[in-house]
């Protein structure tokens, strides 16, 4: 049997058995004719699997049939980048078969990957209250109330995720990050501390540590980690110029500089941060002439926080 | 098997139903730029600064009724921000949500009331029987409900009590004077701060008979100032109602709603900052509507929160650089 087979029989047989609530016997050639629509998807065609499902769905087929092709015509307006197409499909059809839940779980993940996250809210909500158990719908609404930006539900709706069983280094930054936005740094601290057990190779959580550490206050602790995300002979520009930020405000000039001097090397010419925090760094080093020049260059960008505080800067001895 | 990524995507999700989200929103994330690192790493110098190292911060809270609880939301935003409080000011439905606030209730607890405004009855101050009762009697309204929710949280406390600083505003409806609190008991203040004119009887106290402070002072920024703000944040809930009111009660209430709207054009320009929830839509009385006000001032200051940021850093720049 072949991938593309079996990916067929799991479609039209096996795996919507969930959600699907086959009634009667579908016709044949109804069946015959979700099938090639389906082919079409299976072949990349998503269009052509559209103007497929459309014919059937003018045939009025039965109820089961219809079902399966309004749970496809809607991931197939998705993979053709028209959710609002998409979204339509699934309203319609969670209001036609309001017990299959595959169509409110589509929606909920449509609105909340399209930015609609009190839509998404409304829906993962009362499904995860029927399913508490189900780390998905969870996840969901913790990420609608995130995108809300109401960080205390969504750290709830983690919890009940975590408790549920999800886990791995990428949820659990997540997780951290949402903690963070409720400025819950130690909690952050604690699940970044997990996340890099469960992903020690992941370099991105040791950064991500550091401007914990560094927005918690601990700087020297937020170049240590700077440096482990970069590892020895790091050629990060960014992250050197980030490691120079955090030496910055320890109070350790000179090596901020040295940082900020290696960052440079890396970066484009002429980035208006860099300018400003070299200039910072030189002004604390007694070096004013260095400083000055590096401060009029920050003066000089296009962002003015960056320039009001590179003048700021400039004003001060 | 050939498959296009997109329809491979497509069937992954048919057969599996995982997913089909991008990145989580919303949550702290690596600053996607080098001005938002030096934002972001800046802030938390400043805001670890004591009050006294930087410049005191003040919100001023704006009236606009039912509208006016989208400073709930507000206030979570800037409170997630990390941003300093370091006084609060109310007028109307500002001087309640602030005068909770300055007392020391937790913004969850204030969302509570958004969310119960149908079993705390402050619809029924604007309705019903008290309607009638203004029209066969003339007889101003003593709006029974909202007195109960201010006496029942900030009842028996004072002024200096507070854990932030804070003033409302109401009016001498005799004299047109702006009477700003700022001392003695809390509750009769913030009572005749939200006491709508022609509508609600005058609250009498120290000699005076007091009405809503949004006829004359809208956005109280100056009243802000006067307890030591030096940095204010203004949240203003203009009204945007397009609609002809459809009885007399509300139709007074569309004009003080406009009056105050109009005052809040000219008065914004003495904030250091403005936010602004998109709730006009919602009226006065809409009191089933509170919590959607709360969210949308919740998402007003999240959107401008970098540049919130941003100001309250350059205006402290001095104080911050020095330290640095």
């Amino acid at each position: 049997m072949t991938a593309r087979t079996a990916l067929l029989l799991l479609l039209l047989a096996a795996s919507p058995s969930e959600a699907f609530f086959w009634r009667k016997k579908a016709d044949p050639a109804h069946e015959k004719l979700m099938k090639a629509a389906v082919a079409r998807l299976d072949d990349g065609d998503c269009a052509g699997a559209v103007d497929s499902i459309n014919s059937l769905l003018a045939m009025d087929p039965s109820r089961e049939i219809k079902e399966r092709a309004y749970y496809c015509l809607g991931k197939c307006h998705e993979a053709l980048g028209a959710p609002d197409r998409a979204i339509n499909t699934y309203r319609l059809a969670a209001a036609l078969y309001p017990d299959n839940p595959l169509f409110p779980k589509a929606l909920a993940e449509l609105y909340l990957a399209n930015g609609f996250y009190d839509k998404a809210a409304d829906i993962y909500g009362p499904l995860a209250g029927k399913d508490p158990s189900s780390q998905q719908l969870n996840v969901g609404l913790a990420r609608s109330y995130a995108g809300l930006g109401a960080f205390r539900e969504a750290a709830a709706s983690y919890a009940a995720a975590r408790a549920a069983g999800a886990a791995g280094g990428a949820f659990l930054a997540e997780y951290a990050r949402c903690l963070e936005s409720m400025r819950d740094f130690k909690g952050a601290a604690a699940l970044l501390r997990e996340a890099r057990a469960a992903a020690p190779s992941d370099a991105g959580l040791a950064r991500e540590m550091a401007r914990l550490a560094s927005k918690s206050g601990d700087h020297y602790a937020a170049a240590v980690l700077a440096d482990e995300a970069c590892g020895p002979d790091c050629r990060d520009g960014e992250i050197l110029f980030e490691k120079g930020i955090y030496l910055l405000l320890a109070g350790e000039r000179s090596g901020a500089l040295a940082a900020l001097d290696a960052a440079a090397a890396l970066l484009p010419g002429g980035d208006q941060a860099l300018a400003l925090v070299r200039g910072l760094a030189l002004r604390g080093l007694g070096r004013p002439a260095e400083s000055a020049a590096a401060l009029e260059a920050a003066s000089a960008g296009d962002s003015p926080f960056l320039a009001g505080l590179a003048s700021a800067a400039r004003g001060k001895k | 098997m050939k498959l296009f990524p997109r329809a491979a995507a497509c069937l992954s999700l048919l057969l599996a139903g995982t997913p089909c989200c991008a990145a989580p929103p919303g949550a702290a994330r690596a600053s996607a730029t080098r001005e938002g690192f030096v934002r972001d790493m800046l802030w938390e110098k400043l805001v670890a600064m004591p009050e006294g190292e930087r410049p005191p911060v003040g919100v001023a809270l704006s009236g606009g009724g039912a509208r006016g609880f989208a400073h709930t939301g507000v206030l979570e935003a800037l409170n997630y921000a990390g941003f300093p409080i370091d006084r609060i000011s109310g007028t109307s439905m500002g001087s309640v949500i602030g005068g909770f606030y300055a007392s020391g209730m937790t913004i969850d607890r204030i969302w509570d009331f958004g969310r119960r405004t149908s079993e705390l009855k402050l619809d029924r101050d604007f309705g019903g029987f008290s309607l009638l009762k203004l029209l066969l009697t003339e007889q101003l309204i003593s709006p029974k409900y909202i007195t109960q929710v201010i006496e029942d949280n900030l009842g028996g406390r004072d002024f200096s009590g507070l854990k932030t600083p804070f003033a409302c505003v109401a009016m001498d409806f005799r004299t047109g004077e702006k009477i700003v609190f700022y001392e003695g008991p809390l509750a009769i203040a913030v009572r005749a701060s939200v006491n709508l004119p022609g509508i609600f009887a005058p609250v009498e106290y120290r000699h005076r008979y007091l009405v809503d402070g949004g006829v004359v002072d809208f956005i109280p920024i100056d009243a802000a100032r006067s307890i030591g703000a030096e940095w204010v944040l203004a949240s203003v809930t203009e009204n945007s109602v397009d609609e002809m009111p459809s009885n007399v009660l509300l139709s007074l209430l569309q004009v003080i709603d406009i009056r105050g709207s109009i005052l809040a054009e000219g008065q914004e320009k003495g904030a250091d900052f403005v936010v602004k929830p998109r709730a006009g839509g919602i009226k006065v009385a809409d009191f089933e509507r509170c919590a959607e006000a709360g969210e949308l001032g919740r998402a007003a200051a999240r959107e401008s929160m970098d540049a919130a940021r941003n100001a309250y850093i350059l205006r402290s720049a001095g104080a911050l650089l020095e330290r640095i």
